[in-house]
């Protein structure tokens, strides 16, 4: 063989090589950027995002704030020259549940611009069941009556005499 | 004949021209097909890149603009909050007191009483949440004692004792979690609960009527009760006075045992007596409140 056909041949080998070299290179190459990618902190973004969407929502409740506050008024306060209707209502209440109003104390609160507090402090006597019965219906009222106090006790042997404190808020 | 005698005088082999031709076009086809597929890969991967980074641009754009809203929203809501805390505290307590359950914390009460002790009176305020104050009446120890044992579901706590003329006085503070668990705007749900407190109420009533009788016999049946030696010295400990009765028990002499059982005994029939009547009296009620229920 003569000494150029051997350079050749061996520059030929070499380029398989390299060429080989190369392949196997961007081969691992590919599989490592892959990999990198798949790494990208999605998971963490995707969390980023949720904690994100849930500060929107409670932005845009925030910026609502005043119509929900509306509406809470609206739909849970009584307009406060329905405080008549009100009593009435209370003390129909307790007439149709045989109950005998002893004392009655309204003391008013303005605790906002635009809602005032009646602290109604009253004694009753009755039946236990009846006594029962009248704090249900005054307790499901959809309106906010709140029993703040109350305290029962045994008067004779049918009726029990309870002194309870009530907190009516009304919206002027 | 002429003889032809060859030599060969090279120092290397004759190349075989077609082998070498092959071999040759062998190695550069797969230095081809290497550097193609590498090149091809490479191009792959490029592109792969290129929208994995603009998407991930993306995605560091929205963050970046994700990180400047949220102290921007977060200011808003500072701000909003500052002006609005004062009327949204006022709500959100309202709507928290409206959940406070009375006539839920009654009925456990009622369920909880054992036969033979009697409320004397209850304390319940919105303020201590669930904490309810009751005073008990009995005439025998031993049922007082059960309601402690029902009461202590609720955390109960014995705040004091006292013994007068054989009756059994105990104020205890329970923890009554009752809160409605959502608002009720159904208005068949209301009927139906109010018709199941009214079924319950009627049982009340029943129970309480049965009071009434009880305590016109109370007397004689205290009179007859087991005479007890000695006034509790813990009264906050009920555990402890179940062991000092016991052991007060254990050293009393055979004779006032008998006595006692005996005395214990008489009390037991009376106590039969009594409940029979409750029976009587209740299924008395029931009819008389189907009676109504029907005529209505």
């Amino acid at each position: 063989m003569k000494k150029n056909s051997k350079i050749f041949v061996y520059s030929l080998l070499g380029l398989l090589l390299a060429s080989f070299v190369f392949f196997v290179f961007t081969v691992a190459y590919s599989f490592h950027e892959s990999i990198s990618v798949l790494g990208f902190k999605l998971d963490a973004y995707n969390r980023t995002e949720t904690k994100f969407l849930e500060l929107e929502a409670t932005h845009i409740e925030w910026q609502n704030i005043d119509k929900t506050y509306d509406q809470f008024k609206n739909d849970y306060l009584i307009r406060f020259d329905d405080y008549p209707a009100f009593r009435s209502e209370m003390q129909a209440v307790l007439s149709r549940n045989a109950l005998q109003l002893e004392k009655i104390n309204h003391r008013y609160r303005n605790i906002m611009k635009d809602i005032r507090k009646v602290v109604i402090d009253s004694r009753i006597v009755g039946a236990y069941r009846n006594v029962k019965k009248f704090i249900f219906e005054m307790e499901n009222k959809t309106e906010m009556v709140l029993f703040k106090k109350i305290e029962m006790s045994k008067l004779d042997a049918a009726n029990v005499k309870v002194t309870f404190s009530m907190e009516v808020y009304f919206v002027r | 004949m002429k003889m032809k005698i060859k030599y060969n005088i090279a120092k290397n082999k004759k190349l075989d021209t077609r082998k070498f031709f092959l071999f040759c076009v062998g190695a550069l086809l797969f230095s081809v097909l290497f550097i193609a597929l590498g090149v091809n890969n490479l191009a792959v991967q490029d592109k792969k890149l290129s929208t994995q980074k603009k998407t991930q641009e993306q995605y560091k754009t929205r963050l970046n603009d994700m990180r400047k809203k949220t102290g921007e929203y977060n200011e808003g809501i500072r701000r909003i909050n500052s002006m609005w805390r004062s009327r949204v505290r006022l709500a959100n307590s309202l709507i928290v007191n409206k959940s406070f359950n009375t006539v839920g914390k009654l009925d456990i009460i009622e369920e909880l009483l054992p036969v033979g002790v009697y409320i004397k009176s209850i304390s319940i305020a919105a303020e201590n949440k669930s904490k309810v104050q009751i005073s008990l009446v009995s005439d025998a120890y031993p049922r007082l004692f059960e309601a402690y044992k029902n009461f202590s579901k609720y955390d109960a706590a014995i705040l004091n004792e006292s013994v007068k003329a054989g009756i059994y006085n105990a104020a205890i503070t329970v923890i009554l979690k009752t809160e409605k668990k959502e608002e009720v705007t159904d208005k068949e749900e209301i009927k139906g609960k109010e018709e199941a407190k009214d079924g319950e109420e009627l049982k009340d009533k029943a129970v309480k009527d049965d009071q009434v009788k009880d305590e016109k016999i109370k007397d004689r049946a205290v009179k007859d009760e087991p005479v007890k030696d000695e006034e509790p010295q813990d009264r906050g400990k009920v555990k402890d006075r179940a062991v000092k009765d016991n052991a007060v028990r254990d050293r009393g002499k055979a004779k006032d045992k008998v006595v006692k059982e005996k005395k214990v005994k008489g009390a037991k029939l009376k106590d039969r007596k009594v409940k029979d009547r409750k029976l009587k009296d209740r299924e008395k009620e029931k009819e008389e409140v189907k009676e109504k229920d029907e005529k209505e």
